[in-house]
């Protein structure tokens, strides 16, 4: 079974490293993580993500521009903000995106 | 016209972890209903109980306003901004986790279980600095009438957080009979019944069940028994 790849994007560097923690717990995932944009952006041209995941620390001017680079270079890449920085809803999140329940698209416009 | 859901008490998420008996109003954890995700701005409402001297140790948090309010023993809380408390029943504590915090939680009693719901809020602004907050209510206050217990607003009776919600807790005697006026238009307000039986708009509730009215401008409660109950009115829209 082909894995989960997914980006998370997070400056808050012990958050980042709990949530790649939790992500990679699920053998049906891989994710690779970045605290900084440029990293994000690198790591995006180097890999076929399937999921990315916005974490805290991301101001909305660099938010709107990671969505621009990831969009332009993949269409149907879906991109959507984590909250709570735990256990609690990650796996809920990332289920709903995968199956695009709109009830569960956590996104805050 | 109104609408409504309800859930039942029976039909919550539930996770037995030995130390922890939490049920789930809302998906959380490892249990996921799509169709129970959230209410409008309200995300986790978890009905946990804790065993003697056990507890959540060291974990992060960001961007969401979490609430916790005690309804039987003692609950420590310590955070990463050097905070250490120790809440109550009367007592309600607010967290805006924003760009991050770490806290534990941990039942102080070695005698006694501790019994709290954990309320989480999407927050109006991310990335907010991380603040915690607690506040001393007296109970007497809210015996036949409702208490507010959090707000928006810094210098409101409560808790403040950063959304435009406001939680009311309620003490009342069979067949009191009272009206709750949403506070902010386009809001709707979930009903969770701590104890006994309470009618809201005509729709029978027992404890624990949940009940979400919105598109409405007020609701009216009736205690079918003694009970209490707990109004959170939250934005639908996120």
């Amino acid at each position: 079974m082909k894995k989960i790849n997914i980006l998370v994007i997070c400056n808050h560097e012990e958050i980042l490293q709990t949530i790649l923690r939790l992500i990679n717990n699920n053998e049906n995932w891989k994710a690779v993580g970045a605290n900084a944009d440029e990293k994000a952006i690198e790591l995006f041209h180097q890999h076929a993500f399937d999921l990315v995941l916005l974490g805290s620390g991301i101001n909305e001017e660099a938010e709107n521009k990671l969505r621009k680079i990831f969009t332009h270079q993949n269409h149907d890449i879906k991109i959507i903000q984590h909250f709570g920085g735990g256990s609690g809803l990650l796996s809920n999140e990332i289920e709903a995106a995968l199956s695009d329940n709109k009830n569960g698209n956590f996104n805050v416009e | 016209m109104a609408n409504t859901i309800l859930h039942k008490a029976n039909t919550r998420g539930h996770a037995d972890h030995g130390w922890l008996n939490s049920y789930h109003s809302f998906s959380f954890g490892s249990y996921y209903d799509p169709q129970r995700i959230h209410f409008g701005a309200l995300r986790v409402l978890n009905d946990d109980t804790v065993s003697e001297a056990r507890g959540f140790g060291k974990h992060p948090h960001d961007n969401m306003e979490i609430i916790s309010i005690p309804l039987q023993g003692d609950l420590q809380h310590e955070d990463s901004m050097g905070n250490v408390a120790v809440i109550k029943n009367g007592d309600i504590q607010a967290m805006s986790a924003g760009t991050g915090i770490f806290h534990s939680e941990y039942n102080k009693s070695k005698d006694e279980p501790v019994k709290f719901l954990q309320i989480w809020i999407f927050p109006n602004k991310k990335n907010v600095e991380p603040r915690y907050s607690q506040v001393s209510l007296n109970i007497n206050d809210r015996h036949n009438k409702l208490q507010q217990i959090l707000s928006p607003n810094v210098n409101e009776e409560g808790v403040w957080i950063h959304q435009d919600a406001w939680f009311h807790l309620g003490k009342l005697d069979k067949d009191l009979t009272t009206e709750y006026t949403i506070k902010k238009k386009g809001n709707g307000v979930y009903a969770f019944i701590l104890s006994g039986d309470v009618s809201i708009d005509g729709t029978q509730l027992n404890a624990r069940d949940g009940f979400g009215v919105w598109d409405t401008d007020k609701i009216s409660i009736n205690a079918d028994t003694d009970a209490e109950i707990l109004l959170i009115e939250v934005p639908m829209t996120i």
